[in-house]
């Protein structure tokens, strides 16, 4: 259970009861209610069945006691004499991977009975620094102090996971997934004679650099025409699809994505975020089913229908290629949460706080991230996409 | 020259040394006793993520305006002091509300106020949400009373809570246990927009009243009609009432009153549920 957004006990004791035993949460999560959530559910869990973990987001120079500190005021909003795991949370760098200060602070509190097993997370990097998922867990798994990670892995979004996957089964570590349901974006229509209003929203930061209203509105449509194309082999191939299966929820499309991931025996455990008994009701009764023939070719299609048109979580391959600095999976990553997650508010505010350093900024640039995506994600359009769902100008 | 020494009199009555009154100074005030470090950082939607990253997504769910922080010190003391603007009254006490320690000590400043025996102090006042968190050392009571009596002084106006409050009664309410949630209330994604409280009950454990408000473009009908589509709708002589059942809180019923919905759970079955709903009339519309 991702206990991201969660502070209800009794959403802990229903999935309890409904047979989940893993609760990943952290310091952070609801400013510390997700954890007190789980610790008022306490009383009414075995402990000894359940796994319980929660994650510090370390600084560079953090001391070995801050961390100590940190985890101690979360042991006591969980209620609990130790955790299952304590993760290093989202991890942007693969030398972090070596904090003094973290791994000394998981000795001491694995010899005081408090942690049993230490844990690392990592989404890839924020913007043009960092380093992607994949190097960052691959050089965790490398240093040989981790016995948890948590991974993002879909079944769009393979490869880098399969690579951490690799190297968890090879050194015995639990590999928890997290993201595990694409995305998927529309492209508004365009009427220059009534502009939608993140058009004329466009069309306004186009004019305050200098255009006319007439030559903004024609660079728009010039613009979106090319990303419209750029899209146009996804949207038959997405039409052709959705006809085919008759699908008609993207609650199909996550059951199905659960049920895929748990499929593979690298995988420990997957996090759905469960926040109300209805989605808890959902996820649980996927438990010990596996998918059929019709839905694994299913899954495929879908892969062949979105793969272009899904930016992989924790990739770093067109990091640095945007001329204005755009951190282009971190963008996607927001829209990630807005289309898939249902967390619009919380998107974006986030995507506004890039300040800037946004899709906007595509508008009259000549695109020179253009090809760059080895999966073939059409970097401009999708940016601009997301610009729409996530700009609040 | 009268009113001049009026305004002086006044002044130096103030627990603040300059008092703005006018809360949307950009800079926090000068505090009696206590010395400001460096100026009042400012933050908004765009930037709120870079003072409180991690934290913020509370604060956003109640409809975050801005952010004023401050950081003051007296000796071996240091403190920051966090202003919080909610867009609306509602929504500066759902992040009290939620922030409030359950041991918090009331310090009867503001709409309402809370001391925490680690060593930190909430308060709302109209749209306002103050946080004064110990960076060095720990607050007293004594102190945070102080320190928020200037604030809340300083913001202004008077100290009413949200009218949307007085929907729920008064009588038999269990101290701190108001609160106000914007999604999944109760645990069901079919309730958002939630004012709640729990109630004592001769010779029971207490049961929970709540007042579902309709969200800025929807009815009350609208509102009965999504409800309706998923639960059961039922009569009781004239009252009709939406029911459901809700884990580990048991029968849940709902009517339709002054524009708003009023409901109940944590009764017993749907007959004394209905009792407790007959005689509840809330005291103020919408």
């Amino acid at each position: 259970m991702g206990c991201g957004r969660m502070s209800d006990p009794n959403l802990v004791r229903h999935a309890y009861d409904r047979g989940v035993n893993f609760f990943d949460t952290s310091e952070t999560y609801v400013n510390g209610d997700s954890e007190r959530a789980i610790g008022q559910a306490m009383p009414h869990l075995q402990r000894e069945r359940v796994f319980v973990v929660t994650k510090l987001r370390v600084e560079r120079e953090e001391s070995e006691q801050s961390i100590v500190d940190r985890f101690r005021r979360s042991l006591g909003r969980l209620r609990t004499a130790y955790v299952d795991g304590l993760y290093m949370h989202g991890v942007t760098e693969a030398a972090m991977v070596k904090h003094a200060g973290f791994h000394a602070a998981i000795r001491r509190l694995k010899a005081e009975g408090k942690v049993r097993h230490a844990g690392i997370s990592s989404h890839g990097p924020r913007g043009a620094a960092g380093d992607a998922m994949d190097r960052v867990l691959l050089a965790a798994a490398e240093d040989g102090r981790f016995d948890l990670m948590l991974l993002v892995y879909s079944f769009i979004n393979r490869e880098p996971g399969q690579r951490v996957l690799a190297a968890c089964k090879r050194r015995g570590i639990g590999a928890t997934l997290m993201k595990v349901t694409p995305a998927r974006l529309e492209l508004k229509p365009f009427d220059p004679d009534d502009p939608s209003e993140e058009h004329a929203r466009m069309i306004g930061l186009l004019i305050k650099r200098g255009l006319t209203r007439e030559q903004a509105v024609a660079q728009l449509k010039v613009r979106l025409e090319q990303h419209r194309a750029d899209l146009q082999q996804n949207r038959a191939t997405i039409d052709a699809f959705v006809a085919r299966y008759g699908i008609r929820t993207e609650e199909q499309l996550a059951e199905n994505s659960v049920r895929w991931a748990l499929g593979n025996p690298a995988v420990s455990t997957v996090l759905v975020s469960m926040n109300d008994f209805e989605t808890i009701d959902a996820f649980t009764a996927l438990a010990g089913t596996r998918l059929t023939g019709a839905d694994s070719r299913r899954l495929r299609d879908w892969n062949v229908t979105f793969g272009r048109g899904y930016c992989r979580h924790g990739c770093a391959a067109c990091a640095g290629l945007c001329p204005h600095g755009v951190p282009v999976s971190t963008v996607m990553r927001y829209a990630y949460y807005f289309a898939r997650q249902g967390r619009q508010r919380h998107a974006m505010e986030r995507y506004a706080a890039l300040d800037g350093l946004d899709g906007a900024r595509c508008l009259d640039c000549d695109a020179p991230c253009r090809g760059a995506c080895p999966y073939g994600f059409a970097i401009q359009a999708q940016l601009m996409t997301a610009h729409q769902l996530l700009s609040l100008a | 020259m009268r009113s001049t020494s009026l305004l002086a009199l006044g002044l130096l009555a103030a627990t603040i040394a300059a008092p703005a009154a006018d809360a949307h100074a950009a800079e926090l005030p000068e505090l009696r006793g206590w010395r400001r470090v460096g100026r009042t950082a400012i933050h908004d939607k765009k930037t709120v993520w870079q003072a409180i990253d991690g934290a913020a997504e509370l604060f956003v769910a109640y409809g975050f305006r801005s952010l004023r922080q401050q950081e003051y010190r007296s000796g071996r003391l240091a403190l920051t002091v966090q202003v919080y603007e909610q867009s609306t009254p509602l929504g500066a006490f759902g992040v009290f509300a939620r922030e409030r320690p359950p041991d918090g000590e009331s310090l009867g400043l503001g709409a309402a106020s809370a001391f925490a025996a680690g060593g930190h102090c909430l308060a709302y006042k109209a749209r306002y949400y103050l946080k004064l968190l110990a960076l060095r050392g720990s607050l007293t009571r004594d102190s945070c009373r102080q320190l928020l009596a200037g604030l809340t002084r300083w913001l202004g106006g008077d100290d009413a809570p949200p009218r949307e409050l007085a929907l729920l009664p008064a009588a038999g309410q269990v101290a701190g246990s108001l609160g106000y949630t914007r999604r999944s209330c109760l645990g069901t994604r079919r309730l958002s927009n939630c004012l709640h409280a729990d109630y004592r009950r001769e010779g029971g454990k207490p049961y929970t009243r709540l007042v579902v408000l309709p969200g800025p473009e929807q009815s009350v009908g609208a509102l009965w009609g999504e409800l309706a589509a998923h639960w059961k709708v039922r009569r009781q002589g004239k009252l009709e009432l939406i029911v459901t059942r809700l884990p580990y809180r048991g029968t849940v019923a709902l009517v339709r009153r002054h524009g708003v919905l009023v409901g109940a759970v944590g009764v017993g079955d749907v007959a004394a549920t209905v009792a407790v709903l007959r005689r509840w009339r809330p005291r103020v519309k919408r």
